[in-house]
């Protein structure tokens, strides 16, 4: 039902993890070029803007370069840095003290210029104002949800790849998940009912 | 009852239905139920509408990260790189920090116990270790026709002419110990008195309590008034003539370093003389 992206089976030591242990850089360099974008994503959705997601991008991987030795293969690689990534994210978030996350105002043309094709320009407008949208109705959730939200949603993470990276049971994910959908199904209703 | 038992099964499905996720049995099952249950339809809907709009911002909301892997190997080569805190590595610093604030708390209270401080050292003397008296011997001394004789004059003027009986020189609050043999002065002065006292404070001067400082004002036969350092020694006297003046005490001179400022001796000097 859900798909699994770059999961390592568990138990069988990842030849890329053991030379990255051994201090090979050029092993960090494929995990980096792997899962650079993955992690970028996920720090932009959780935080809103490109400069702040860089930062973290970069931080997750300078913790994970360091960490390495640690890292026991109990779970991939993908959901430790999205771990360490979220957990980046969340101290970023806290700093911010109540700030309110603004999305760039760079994200409307760079849709605008990655759609080279032959489209039609009301197609891209409807869906941009859909983009808009959505992220405008998730940057108002509760962290937590908006946690979930995109690593279910946006990540396509499984229920077990999510419980590693949150630290909770398969079970609370699924629930977690459940309000969490409602919850966006209710802000985006109320924000489109008077266009409905 | 049995319609909204079924609802809220259908409701935990609706997304996934929506998402189009749903196995064959599971969306016929839906779809049977939105079909005679207008909330769960306009649920549907909602749901339907928000997935389409996740889905839109999902393929496309996401821009092109702008730092890259030979930024990030810079990091990685940079010697000062914050490793993950962790609370065994935390636990030997907080350690030596107290350690450190301990030691810097002894060497504190060392240093002020011992007055070694500069606040400590620099700061005056309370005054009620040392009391001066006028002298007023000078005046009825005849004054000295040659230079032999008034240096002769000046010797008895510090050594004799302040001698218990004729003036009281000093009171102090401690006895110092040992008498000190009285030399003769070298200044050549037909009048002096002691305009104010300077006094050093710290390790020499708590060893040895009776050694301090002085700024004597000289007034020579013709001279205009001026004032000259020294360092004296303010000893007991060995032979007490007065029994009601105590303890006595006289002073030797000892001329260290001898820094002459200039000063005319009134107004502000004499505001500060003894």
């Amino acid at each position: 039902m859900i798909a699994t992206t770059g999961v390592t089976m568990p138990g069988a030591e990842d030849p890329l993890v053991a030379r990255c242990r051994a201090g090979d850089q050029d092993a960090f360099a494929q995990v980096y070029a792997q899962y650079e974008r993955q992690v970028f994503r996920y720090a932009y959705h959780l935080l809103g803007n490109r400069e702040d997601a860089d930062d973290i991008k970069q931080d997750t991987f300078l913790r994970a370069y360091s960490a390495i030795k640690s890292f026991r293969g109990e779970s991939s690689l993908q959901t430790w840095l999205l771990k360490i990534c979220g957990n980046l994210c969340r101290d970023r978030i806290k700093s911010w003290d109540k700030r309110k996350v603004v999305y760039d105002s760079t994200l409307r043309d760079e849709q605008l210029g990655m759609s080279g094709e032959a489209e039609d320009p009301l197609a891209i407008v409807q869906r941009n104002e859909m983009t808009d949208t959505i992220f405008r109705v998730l940057r108002g959730m509760p962290a937590a949800q908006r946690i979930i939200i995109v690593l279910h949603e946006i990540e396509d993470l499984n229920y077990e790849e999510i419980a590693e990276i949150l630290g909770c049971s398969r079970t609370s994910v699924k629930l977690r998940l459940f309000r969490a959908r409602r919850a966006l199904k209710e802000r985006v209703t109320s924000l489109m009912k008077p266009r409905i | 009852m049995w319609i909204n038992s079924e609802c809220s099964k259908i409701s935990a499905l609706l997304w996934d239905y929506a998402a189009q996720r749903l196995s064959e049995s599971e969306t016929t099952r839906v779809e049977r139920h939105i079909a005679h249950c207008s909330r769960c339809t306009e649920q549907a809907d909602a749901y339907r509408l928000t997935v389409g709009m996740l889905s839109a911002g999902r393929r496309q909301a996401v821009p092109t990260s702008l730092s890259t892997w030979q930024e990030l190997r810079g990091r990685l080569e940079t010697p000062e790189r914050r490793p993950i805190r962790r609370s065994a590595d935390l636990l030997p610093r907080l350690t030596l920090a107290g350690a450190g604030t301990a030691l810097a708390a002894m060497l504190l209270v060392t240093f002020y116990s011992q007055g070694l401080h500069p606040s400590v050292a620099n700061h005056p003397r309370p005054p009620e270790t040392v009391r001066a008296v006028p002298l007023t011997t000078h005046d009825e001394m005849p004054a000295p026709e040659t230079k032999a004789e008034a240096s002769d004059v000046a010797s008895r003027t510090i050594f004799q002419g302040f001698l218990p009986g004729e003036a009281a020189l000093m009171e102090a609050s401690s006895v110092p110990a040992p008498l000190t043999t009285p030399v003769s002065h070298p200044l050549p002065p037909t009048r002096l008195r002691l305009a104010r006292w300077t006094p050093r404070h710290g390790a020499a001067s708590a060893r040895n309590e009776a050694k301090e400082t002085y700024t004597a004002q000289l007034d020579g036969a013709g001279d205009p008034p001026r004032t000259q350092s020294h360092n004296f020694v303010i000893s007991p006297v060995a032979t007490q003539t007065d029994a009601e003046t105590t303890p006595h005490y006289v002073m030797g001179s000892i001329p260290v370093g001898g820094g002459t400022s200039a000063g005319n001796g009134d107004g502000a000097e004499e505001g500060r003389a003894w």
